[in-house]
């Protein structure tokens, strides 16, 4: 497990792609945090580190986006997604088996569906207005 | 009478062309869900491979489901597509009924099984006897579990095999109870189009409404309500 203390989007940003540069094929990133967060701009993150010069937004209404590479990102936002019904129609499990990264906001809504050995990385409110703690759980 | 038959439900994806009940060619991958890239170049090298003209194709026959969602979207919609611009006649038939057939001539049970993730399948059994292939339940999905006590009360003494892409998963987690059973080799295990037509070519058209609009996926719900989506504990 590991820690950190981001001051700003810039630096939240940061941390992302310290984790994007570590991804390989198969992996799942699972992001955790409220409204305002920072979850994009992690993922943001995770993409430029992974070396993708793609431009990353929030999934909200599309539900995924691609950001095409080697290995290829995929961007999902489960914030709409309320039952397994939902989720099996996003064509997240076929996602898996395509071959590549895998990004999940909103974690929250489908936890019982996430791959085992999700990466977990959890953003909460720091101490002030804009620091963040931001947690990430790898299981092995 | 030639079928086209297009098989796309999971991760294996295949194209084939059968002649009355002979097999005139067949492309197949398992290389990974890129099924809208990789179908309709196979369909085109299956007709190269064959020799024959798109034309003259007399019923296009589709694997409908269960199966993977984007998987059947893409066949049921390229079938339809064709069958509809070409004015063929189309049919779909259940992925877990053209999974029973890579095992006609064999004396046996198969237990056709697709992965439905989460400890969940797909799953119906059929008896495989002096050629033919009988139903003896209907599609449905189920958690693992359920699936050990049904293949438990089997009681007709013939072997049990497990077929489909979740045959392996089936297996490992079944071994070593007291459900006795096989998995069928790599080679006859996975979904195939040829498999789809030989069922197609057994069924009576003048039974069935063979037209592009009543081609449709048949998605089969996941028994997960016993688990919640959404985990309700307090984060830290």
């Amino acid at each position: 497990m590991a820690e950190f203390i981001s001051k700003s989007p810039a630096q939240t940003e940061k941390f992302g792609s310290e984790l994007g540069k570590t991804l390989k094929i198969g992996d799942a990133v699972a992001i955790f945090g409220d409204m305002g967060a920072g979850k994009t701009v992690f993922v943001r993150g995770l993409a430029s580190g992974m070396g993708l010069k793609a431009f990353v937004s929030s999934p909200t209404f599309a539900l995924v986006h691609e950001y095409p590479g080697n290995p290829p990102l995929f961007h999902f936002d489960m914030y709409r997604i309320n039952s397994w019904d939902d989720l099996y129609s996003t064509g997240f499990f076929d996602y898996m088996d395509t071959g590549g990264v895998i990004a999940v906001e909103w974690s929250e809504n489908i936890e019982a569906a996430l791959p085992e050995n999700s990466i977990k990385v959890i953003i909460m409110q720091g101490k002030s207005l804009n620091e963040r703690r931001i947690v990430i759980t790898e299981d092995n | 009478m030639k079928i086209l038959a297009v098989e796309s439900s999971a991760r294996t994806a295949s194209v084939a062309i059968v002649e009355d009940n002979r097999l005139l060619s067949e492309v197949y991958t398992n290389s990974g869900l890129t099924h809208s890239q990789t179908l309709m170049p196979m369909a085109e090298a299956a007709f190269d491979c064959a020799k024959i003209e798109f034309n003259s194709i007399d019923l296009f026959a589709v694997s409908i489901g269960p199966g993977s969602f984007t998987g059947i979207r893409i066949g049921v919609a390229a079938v339809k597509g064709l069958a509809q611009a070409y004015k063929k006649p189309c049919i779909g038939i259940s992925t877990l009924e053209a999974i029973s057939y890579n095992l006609s001539g064999q004396e046996c049970i198969v237990c056709a099984v697709m992965d439905a993730r989460c400890g969940q399948v797909y799953t119906a059994l059929f008896e495989s006897h002096n050629g033919a292939i009988e139903r003896l339940s209907s599609d449905k999905a189920m958690m693992i579990t359920e699936l050990e006590l049904q293949l438990k009360g089997l009681s007709s003494g013939l072997p049990v095999i497990l077929a489909g892409d979740g045959a392996k998963i089936c297996f490992d987690v079944l071994k070593d109870t007291a459900v006795s059973i096989k998995l069928a080799p790599e080679h006859i295990r996975f979904q195939r189009a040829s498999s789809v037509a030989f069922v197609a070519s057994k069924i009576n058209p003048d039974f069935q409404d063979l037209s592009a609009n009543n081609l449709v996926p048949v998605y089969l719900r996941a028994p997960q309500a016993e688990r919640e989506l959404r985990i309700r504990n307090e984060m830290k």
